[in-house]
């Protein structure tokens, strides 16, 4: 179930209702199994591959404490688990992107939801008990809810075992609790449905069919991609963080204003941050802990691991790899340039610098992003040529704006303006609006501003029906 | 006041919202004079022949143009993108509100009856559910759009991106108190002239030729739309305005497929005219696409059809 | 509490050489929020410095734990101490 869909909506009022009403003790077991419903629901595969890897995993950690061959075993099986998937994904006809469950073109298709997460999980889960730093699980319940939790299974966010193991059976739900999750929930479907889902033909056009476009038009499509991305994302994390927590548990923020990130490290502490930790206690830290002794070389190597290990893990081709490659740039750049630039900051102008940054920022991301949405290392270097050739439209409407509003009629125009100015109005007011979101007050101008914009401007169905062949 | 009374009190206000935009939509879309749905409802067209169908008629077929030599008037009900769904219920609420014409022409061709090209458009009936012929089309061709409708705004909300201009453009229209549409007899000049590549996309898609599948559904409301016509007592025509010749070697059973429409025809005793053999067919210079002839090409053959409709007329 | 005292300088003037900041000043409640170039980029690079000035070895969990500059100052203290 997508989480946008109505289907959805009810499954999640009937559980917050239930898992209410029931009494402490009942809790998990009952989540168990709206999760493992929920993940059948989605297909078979799904389901089996969730109980074989966490029963796996299970019996793997009842032995694990200092087995090292054991241990070793726990994680091939897991990135086994993640590369196998993702590559058979990657092969089927017609390889199409998709990051969330939430997915960005119309027919993806995941085999085994949350794989690729729930898998992280499990390494952190036995990488604790190996080193002595957590008990390996008495029940194999409560493995299994940490892996299948629905509000968190699609995408994340991804939970170490001291974050939400103490939860299990422990979780008060207070009014207060109610409100806030409904809050954020109401956040995340907005950031869906009003924005992300408006700016997706924009992308869509641009990635998809951009093979004439100028340059102006692609960079405007790159730029409409990281937001879009940001959104969907942001939105699928609400969504997840406001259900969980109407259930009574409290998940891992995943993002913190990425947009306004001064610099690229800056940003990876902004993006996807239970994803970052988790490469940075179990990649990054352990390896240039070891190779502390070489200073700088260390950290470039850490950097190197940690973004070469995430390309794979967000999928196999060589679109990631120049990602990951980017940013690994990136970043060494600011590992070597740290000193001119924290002088930089510390002038009069420190606006101005923070400005610049972003700027700077959000256009090193977006081009790194050009890799990572196109389909075929093709279509992504043709569209890094237009950005590079012919900058400038011929025609403001054909060439820039009839791309992006997908076509030249005035309603196009309008709908992409409205897109426009509820994107770059949410990212202007964004603090006030999480603060709303945040709140264990219920907001009455803030819920029916909510669903009325909802209502209003949100997208519902994504219009495929009228995609059609004219001859 | 306390948190239950404020959530109560917020559902309220926003199904009264939705509620009085829901009229307020329903009130703006009935009187924007471009969409045909409501126009051809508010003003007193009585033409005596229309010419229904898709986007080839409405880019091809110049009321102005063709009147000049048959001395009757016309008008261009035709829609882009539309199936035949989609063109029964516009022929429906033309002729619940206008004078019966004498003569339709119904464009139809091997696409018209796959369901990969064209569509219905939900969205341009959406001020109009209550009626119970519109009903049963909707629920007959969108059914999970027909489902929805009963929740306030839903309707509206579905396609909302399809249908928010064209209210705000309804009310601009009724405060203006403008009723007549931008092209007021229907017909929309081509936006292109030139060729549009569509065919080599296909080929390359389609390298042995594309089969069209009979869809059950566009079938039945081929068959209604001649059955309302003929109920009122209206002459139709069937007709295939000029095709590529080159593109004919890609579509494999193109015959079978004419055969079948023609078989529709001889049941309810009308005619399928093709002008498939002028001149024009062979050569790209007269066309956009395939089946779209371009500004010159639509010249030419809106005479021709004028000189036919003439004939047609005459000879009863 | 010469040592410590000692031990703080001494530190301090690690962290001067690391960051490349000759004024920087540093306390026991200061953390990585306070001083800009410190970061998880930078942390282990200074961690290195530490271990090197002072001839001692921080263990990887000792190394996750540290949040604030006395918790340094309290491991260094006790791994001198157990020299």
């Amino acid at each position: 179930m997508i989480f946008n869909s109505l289907i959805f909506l009810c499954f999640v009022v009937v559980t917050v209702i239930i898992n209410h009403l029931l009494p402490q003790r009942f809790r998990s077991v009952f989540l168990l199994f709206c999760s493992l419903s929920f993940i059948g629901y989605y297909n078979l595969e799904s389901l089996v591959a969730v109980l074989v890897f966490s029963l796996f995993t299970f019996y793997i950690s009842r032995n694990v404490r200092g087995n090292r061959v054991l241990y070793v075993a726990g994680i091939l099986l897991n990135a086994y688990a993640v590369i196998m998937f993702n590559y058979f994904f990657a092969t089927r006809e017609g390889f199409d992107f998709s990051y969330t469950a939430i997915s960005f073109n119309i027919n993806s298709f995941i085999i085994a939801l949350g794989l690729s997460f729930y898998a992280l999980q499990n390494i952190a889960y036995l990488t604790e008990v190996y080193f002595g730093r957590w008990q390996p699980e008495i029940s194999y319940k409560n493995l299994l809810l940490y892996n299948s939790f629905f509000p968190k299974v699609a995408s994340g966010p991804v939970m170490l075992p001291r974050e939400f193991m103490p939860q299990i059976d422990r979780n008060a739900i207070t009014q207060e609790r109610l409100i806030t999750g409904f809050n954020r929930f109401l956040l995340g479907l907005f950031k869906k449905m009003v924005i992300a889902d408006r700016l997706a033909p924009a992308v869509h056009s641009v990635f998809d069919f951009g093979d004439a476009n100028c340059g102006l038009t692609t960079l405007a499509g790159a730029y409409l991609f990281t937001i879009q991305l940001y959104f969907d994302f942001s939105g699928y994390t609400d969504m997840a963080l406001g259900i969980a927590k109407m259930l009574g548990y409290d998940l891992k923020e995943n993002f913190n204003l990425p947009l306004r990130a001064s610099s690229v490290s800056e940003f990876w502490r902004r993006w996807h941050i239970s994803l970052i930790s988790w490469f940075t206690a179990y990649v990054y830290y352990p390896l240039v802990y070891r190779l502390r002794s070489y200073k700088k070389a260390a950290a470039v190597l850490g950097i190197l691991a940690t973004f070469l290990i995430s390309g794979i893990w967000h999928g196999i081709g060589i679109t990631f790899f120049l990602w990951a490659f980017c940013h690994i740039v990136y970043l060494i750049f600011e590992l070597f340039t740290k000193r001119l630039r924290s002088g930089l900051s510390e002038k009069p102008s420190y606006l101005f610098y923070r400005l610049a940054g972003i700027f700077i920022v959000f256009n090193a991301v977006s081009f790194s992003n050009i890799f990572f949405r196109s389909g075929s290392l093709s279509s992504a270097s043709l569209m890094i040529r237009n950005l590079f050739s012919g900058f400038l439209p011929a025609s403001w409407l054909r060439d820039f704006v009839a791309p992006l509003a997908v076509g030249g009629h005035q309603v196009d125009e309008f709908n992409f303006y409205i897109s426009i100015f509820m994107a770059a109005g949410f990212l202007l007011f964004e603090k006030t609006i999480n603060r709303l979101a945040n709140s264990e007050a219920f907001s009455f101008y803030y819920t029916t501003a909510c669903v009325l914009l909802i209502f209003l401007l949100g997208i519902f169905s994504n219009g495929e029906r009228f995609i059609y062949m004219q001859f | 006041m306390n948190t239950v009374k404020k959530i109560t009190l917020s559902v309220a206000i926003i199904l009264l919202v939705l509620a009085g935009l829901s009229r307020v939509y329903d009130f703006a879309l009935r009187h924007n004079a471009n969409l045909k749905a409501a126009y051809v409802q508010k003003a007193k067209i009585d033409a005596e022949i229309l010419f229904h169908g898709p986007c080839e008629p409405l880019w091809m077929i110049s009321p102005a143009r063709l009147d000049s030599q048959t001395h009757v008037r016309s008008y261009n009900l035709a829609l882009s993108h539309s199936d035949f769904a989609d063109n029964y219920l516009h022929l429906y609420f033309y002729l619940k509100h206008n004078k019966t014409p004498k003569l339709m022409f119904l464009y139809v061709t091997p696409e018209s009856m796959d369901a990969n090209y064209n569509t219905f458009n939900t969205y341009r009936f959406a001020a109009f559910t209550g009626d119970p012929v519109v009903d049963s089309v909707l629920k007959d061709c969108d059914p999970a759009y027909a489902r929805w409708t009963a929740f306030p705004f839903m309707k509206y909300a579905w396609y909302s991106s399809k249908i928010n201009f064209d209210a705000l453009q309804g009310l601009k229209h009724y405060m203006q108190h403008r009723t007549v549409p931008y092209y007021a007899d229907g017909y929309e000049p081509p936006t292109q002239v030139v060729w549009d590549n569509h065919l080599e996309e296909f080929i390359q898609l389609y390298p042995h030729g594309y089969n069209f599948e009979w869809n059950k559904l566009r079938e039945k409301y081929l068959c209604k739309t001649i059955a309302l016509a003929r109920q009122y007592g209206i002459e139709v025509v069937l007709y295939e305005s000029p095709v590529l010749q080159e593109a004919l070697q890609y579509q494999p059973n193109r015959q079978e497929i004419l055969k079948r429409i023609k078989g529709i025809a001889d049941a309810y005793g009308i005619e399928y005219v093709q002008f498939d053999k002028m001149k024009i067919a062979a050569s790209r210079k007269y066309f956009m696409s395939t089946l779209n002839l371009n500004i010159e090409g639509s010249r030419i053959f809106t005479d021709s059809l004028g000189r036919y409709i003439s004939g047609r007329l005459a000879a009863h | 509490m010469k040592e410590h005292m000692n031990t703080s300088e001494r530190l301090q003037q690690v962290f001067r050489k690391v960051f490349q900041k000759g004024d920087l000043l540093i306390s026991p409640s200061t953390t990585a929020k306070d001083i800009r170039m410190w970061d998880s980029l930078t942390h282990l690079e200074l961690i290195a410095a530490v271990e090197e000035e002072f001839g001692i070895k921080f263990s990887f969990s000792e190394v996750m734990q540290f949040n604030a500059v006395g918790d340094m100052l309290l491991a260094i203290s006790r791994k001198s101490g157990e020299i």
